[in-house]
């Protein structure tokens, strides 16, 4: 894979004085403007380069943004007449399948998408239900990096993921993606979203639940709503988890909410104008009120939208982390000033738009199996995540925005122990690799081919 | 006459309130114990009236009036010829009955007394004075300033804060008094525990005396009271089983009622758990029965106790840690109950783990909880995996990291780990709940190989004594629904057990009734936790919610106390005992190509009447969720609340039931939806935008 060496990998290299120190107090919470290296080489976008992930430097909160916006601007980049991201391997391909759903080998290698039939949310099972009473789904991708180091290893097979070293973590480079697509009805304005024609699994009622139905292939036209980006740099085994999203998707909710409170007075992609928070985000996944019209393919109640945290940080934090979050989200505004108006003049539609924010571990080469992520500390008390702490995509993790439990990325990327989603299967010892759901999905699928069965529902 | 004696089993037995006049008997056999391998029956439900075993149906739990029954507590006789050394009982004893021959002499009767009474109103509160739930601990240590020992600070305090007080005594204490009844009377005969019936009790030959001069005391004896659903005027009856002998006793109805105020209005009710004032109708005393032979003689037997406390809603579901857990736990580790595998101060490495015995059933408690709470489907995949798990397995295939997965008690640290399980709460200043010590070590011993895979034997009357108590509440003391955490103080039990006496018997105070006059108290403050004053009627459920109907109704999900750091997850009290998010079986949809029934979706149990804020279960608050938001509205409305129940007792016109891997809620009378069920994890809002 080409490299480029970016900027910050320079003025890392004139920075060598705080190398022994992973974060230099000045630097970390001093609040400098961002971003801090010249971002004019990313424009026009057709020619943002790679981000440097083996020089990447530590050093400064900005650091990971800039980071997390050159990959978005990289990974969506037109390449022959797609965005980048869309050539990458899904996990399916990984084993050899077509798509979960209908067990079928790959005919070759395609840069077309598959069929998509990821419609549940991660951890909750939620369906995020938008205006038009449409499921949105979820679609994810390998980059070649994460790719190779799966086929080096042999991890498709299960016994040999089992058995894989479990200090041993992603090389620098892996990415692992994840995209959330709203399905275009005839009328809508699209122009500030990417869209593609692509086809989707129709839904079906059957075992007292919603499910895909296989036989129900339905070409559609889907728009880019939300992007999550997970990737290792250097010092950064755990991957820098940033996510984006379409600009008009849902309004914030502010600080000092009650249930009353109206979160806008405006309509959004998601969200009726007028919907008081206690109507926000509500998950009927249990709920005998989730109904799924078969006939329609449409689902009600609708889900009203609402990003709880702007940048994906609550207003009142632990005193400890307050600097740190202050810093994130001066880094993340800023960011976004400096690049999408670049984008704008381009008449771009990446434009529309921008980053919520970015997670990873405050320490470099922190990474270790067993590793909860529970909290934002480590076990001494000392400050362990760092970034946007309470990090969701309001596409994406809907539901489990301000739940502690589920409140970042981490808290469910980590790298304990996995029990599978059936009893015939063999768990997942606890493994620094484990921090990919990607890579614990085809650890169960893998089984389940061994065993003839129907593959069971992705995680995200 | 032979060295054969006579104990009472179960030792303790628990009847629960209901509003009807009819009743089911207390269940037998263990929650979470599969007690038939052919149909997949799950144990933990009550039984028929008049059966010996045979399980209630969906249908059972209310009358015709839909009135919800009370559950009765069956008591029998188990004969032991050799004294006991060790525990289990090398002698399982037998059960003997009326006609039965012991040592050449037939049993012509047996004459049980039992004394009902409920002395919440003169006791201490649950709360510290610092506001703290602080179970045990609240009784640590001398007062300074009184030089005596520490509790929490009295209820009723208007009535003055010394619990001797004859007044307070006289007052604030229901005492039915005494109540025997003769085997021999056979079925049919009632003894109510009520003012109208003379008060009784078998001496020490088998004759029933008379005790006129008892002070029976109710609450509109002493006071104006405001009634839901009439006076407490009883506290239950004593019954014989048709065909046994064997004793009934049937506790109240559930009502509470409290002192009219100077303003001619109820008390406030206002507290989970302490509310001046205010009576219920639970109660707990003394199970006592003397042997009577055709020779004319007659032997005392080692008696048991009753407690009446609250619906059992959810009969089948296994608390992870259940009151039997923590009382094992306190034997086995203060009190020499099992030598083998405890003593000297430490566990035993030799000692060998049951799977079958203490292994699968907390596996079973664990993948029971989904049915009573809204567990995402990882959460709920991952305990059907470890219920699946069997003996032959390898544990540590099975469970890669299992020290990661459980919470261990004797580590302080990982009170606070939300991450880990059990995922409830716990108690006295416990942010989470964990297995006692006496589980945790036996699961690691499974887990090291140092396990074997059937159940260890034990004999007929200690299997009752044991399984009566896996069915109640454990671990979350605060305070609890059947017992709380006296159980795991000695000074609760007669502490020298070998011999006649056996294991975790209540120390009950032996009470001389032909000492009773009218216008005395007869009962006094009796036993308080740490010290040493002997068990009298009504000691055991004075600790308990005042009413019962507030900490059942509050008692959904909260925060943890203390909440760990950046924590506002919602963790769930006692779903097993309290179900929170249920799965009706009227929502559930038939699959006719399958030829099962479907799940449909989740209510909360608690849900009300009428739509939006109409409804009194409403709330926008998580944190408020499934339950009434004013607790007299629970008070007026807890016999509404459905019952859970296996898919193979509920019987359907299509497919004859739904299904042994079920368990559904059936028998709500609520007409509301109520909120929306959303999967765990909810938290808490309302703090600053949190």
């Amino acid at each position: 894979m080409k490299q480029y060496m970016s900027k910050a990998a320079l003025a890392a290299g004139a920075l060598m004085v705080f190398a022994s120190a992973p974060w230099a107090e000045a630097n970390a919470y001093g609040g400098s403007s961002c971003p801090t290296e010249d971002i004019s080489n990313w424009f026009p976008h057709s020619q943002t380069p790679e981000p440097d992930n083996a020089g990447f430097d530590s050093s400064t909160i900005c650091n990971f943004h800039e980071w997390s916006w050159q990959m978005f601007l990289w990974l969506t980049q037109d390449v022959d007449g797609e965005p980048r991201f869309l050539s990458f391997a899904s996990p399916y391909e990984l084993l050899g399948l077509e798509t979960r759903g209908i067990m079928m080998p790959r005919m070759g290698k395609s840069n077309k998408a598959e069929t998509f039939d990821e419609f549940l949310q991660a951890g909750t099972d939620g369906i995020f239900v938008d205006e038009n009473g449409n499921a949105v789904y979820y679609s994810q991708y390998l980059d070649d990096t994460y790719v190779k180091f799966m086929e080096d290893n042999d991890l498709t097979n299960p016994d040999s993921a089992r058995a894989f070293e479990a200090t041993t973590s992603f090389p620098i480079g892996s990415l692992e993606l994840k995209a959330s697509w709203k399905i275009v009805e005839d009328g809508e304005d699209t122009d500030k979203f990417f869209t593609m024609k692509s086809s989707v699994y129709g839904l079906a009622n059957k075992g007292g639940k919603i499910v895909i139905d296989t036989s129900d292939i339905r070409q559609v036209t889907l728009a880019l709503v939300g992007f999550h980006i997970g990737g290792v740099v250097k010092g950064h085994p755990e991957m820098i988890w940033a996510t984006f999203e379409q600009v008009e998707n849902a309004p914030n909710v502010p600080a000092g909410f009650t249930p009353s409170t109206v979160i806008s007075e405006d309509d959004y992609t998601f969200y009726k104008a007028g919907t008081p928070f206690s109507g926000c985000n509500i998950n009927y996944g249990k709920s005998p009120e989730l109904k799924l019209d078969e006939a329609t393919q449409k689902l009600s109640p609708i889900t009203q939208a609402c990003r709880q945290y702007e940048f994906g940080n609550s207003a009142v934090n632990d005193p400890k982390l307050q600097k740190s979050v202050e810093t994130n989200d001066l880094n993340v505004s800023d960011m976004n000033k400096a690049v999408m108006p670049r984008l704008a003049q381009e008449d771009d539609v990446w434009a529309n738009y921008r980053e919520v924010g970015a997670i990873w571990f405050r320490p470099t080469n922190a990474l270790k199996p067993g590793m909860t992520l529970a909290t934002d500390f480590d076990a001494e008390g000392n400050q362990l995540l760092i970034g946007s702490l309470k990090l969701s995509n309001a596409t994406i993790e809907t539901f489990t925005q301000v739940q502690s439990t589920m409140n970042n990325c981490f808290r469910c990327h980590n790298t304990e122990q996995v029990f599978p989603p059936s009893a015939d299967l063999m768990p997942l010892p606890a493994k620094n690799i484990n921090i990919s759901h990607a890579f614990q999905n085809i650890y169960f699928w893998s089984q389940q081919m061994k065993n003839g069965d129907e593959l069971l529902p992705a995680k995200d | 006459m032979s060295d054969t004696f006579f104990r009472v089993h179960p030792n303790i037995n628990f009847a629960r309130v209901g509003n009807s006049e009819e009743y089911y008997i207390a269940p037998e056999t263990a929650a979470g114990d599969l007690v038939d391998k052919e149909n997949g029956l799950f144990g933990g439900l009550p039984i028929k009236p008049d059966t010996e075993n045979t399980p209630i149906t969906s249908t059972d739990f209310r009358d015709a009036s839909d009135n919800v029954k009370r559950q009765a507590a069956r008591f029998r006789i188990y004969a032991y010829d050799s004294p006991q050394q060790d525990y289990p009982a090398a002698d399982g004893g037998r059960e003997v009955q009326i006609g039965d021959t012991v040592g050449g002499k037939k049993i012509t009767d047996i004459v049980w007394t039992v004394h009902l009474a409920n002395k919440k109103n003169n006791f201490y509160k649950i709360t510290s004075a610092n506001g703290e739930e602080e179970g045990i601990n609240a009784y640590k240590g001398i007062n300074p300033d009184t030089g005596k020992p520490n509790h929490p600070p009295v209820r009723d305090a208007s009535f003055g804060e010394d619990l001797a007080n004859t007044t307070r005594r006289s007052q604030l204490v229901i005492d039915a008094g005494p109540r025997a009844i003769r085997s021999a009377a056979g079925a049919g005969t009632v003894i109510p525990f009520d003012a109208k019936t003379p008060c009784s009790y078998a001496d020490g030959s088998g004759k029933v005396q008379k005790v006129p001069d008892y002070p029976v005391s109710f609450p509109d004896d002493h006071f104006k009271m405001y009634q839901y659903d009439g006076a407490i005027d009883t506290l239950g009856e004593l019954l014989i089983e048709k065909g046994t002998g064997r004793l009934i006793v049937a506790g109240a109805y559930g009502r509470a009622s409290g002192i009219i105020q100077s303003d001619g209005k109820a008390p406030a009710m206002t507290d989970p758990i302490d509310n001046d004032y205010w009576f219920d109708d639970t109660s707990d005393g003394p199970v006592n029965a003397v042997v009577v032979f055709d020779d004319g003689s007659s032997q005392e037997v080692v008696g048991g106790w009753v407690v009446t406390t609250d619906p059992g809603y959810a009969p089948q579901t296994r608390n992870v840690v259940s009151t039997w857990d923590d009382m094992f736990n306190t034997w086995v580790e203060e009190l020499g109950l099992i030598p083998s595998l405890y003593s000297g101060g430490s566990y035993q490495t030799g000692y060998q783990a049951s799977f079958y015995g203490d292994i699968l059933p907390v596996f079973h408690g664990a993948f029971l909880q989904r049915w009573n709470t809204s567990l995402p489907d990882k959460g709920i995949n991952g305990h059907n995996y470890m219920a699946k798990i069997s003996y032959q397995d390898n544990p540590k295939e099975r469970i890669p990291n299992f020290k990661d997965l459980l919470r261990d008690p004797n580590e302080p640290n990982e009170d606070g780990t939300g991450v880990k399980m059990p995922l409830a709460l716990g108690d006295a200043t416990k942010s989470f709940l964990s297995l006692s010590p006496t589980q945790y070590f036996l699961m690691m011993q499974w887990y090291d190989g140092v396990s074997v895979e059937d159940a260890r034997a034990i004999g007929g009357g200690e299997a009752l004594d044991r399984d009566v108590l896996h069915n109640c509440l454990g671990g979350r003391y605060s305070p609890g629904i059947d017992l709380t955490f006296i159980v795991r103080d000695v000074n609760l039990y007669k502490q020298s057990w070998q011999g006649e006496t056996g294991p975790f018997r209540v120390n009950q105070q032996p009470l001389d009734y032909t000492t009773a006059t009218k216008d005395q108290p007869f009962l006094g403050v009796g036993y308080v936790p740490l010290q040493k004053a002997m068990v009298e009627p009504g000691d055991l459920c004075k600790f308990m919610s005042q009413p019962w109907h507030t900490d059942y109704n509050s008692c959904a999900v909260h925060e943890p106390d203390p909440n760990p750091r950046q924590n506002n997850t919602l963790y769930w009290s006692w779903p097993a005992q309290r179900p929170v998010q249920v799965h009706p079986a009227s929502l559930c949809t038939y699959d006719s190509e399958a030829g099962v029934w479907n799940l449909g979706g989740q209510l909360f149990s608690v849900r009300g009447d009428g739509e939006g804020s109409a409804n009194g279960t409403h709330t926008d608050y998580p944190q408020n969720e499934g339950r009434y938001q004013l607790y007299p509205d629970f008070v007026a409305n807890w016999h509404k609340v459905g019952f859970i129940i296996q898919g193979t007792q509920i019987s359907a016109d299509k497919g004859d039931n739904y299904g042994a891997d079920k368990f559904l809620e059936v028998a709500s009378l609520f007409t509301s939806n109520g909120d929306v069920v959303q999967p765990w994890p909810t938290a808490s809002i309302g703090k600053a935008g949190s």
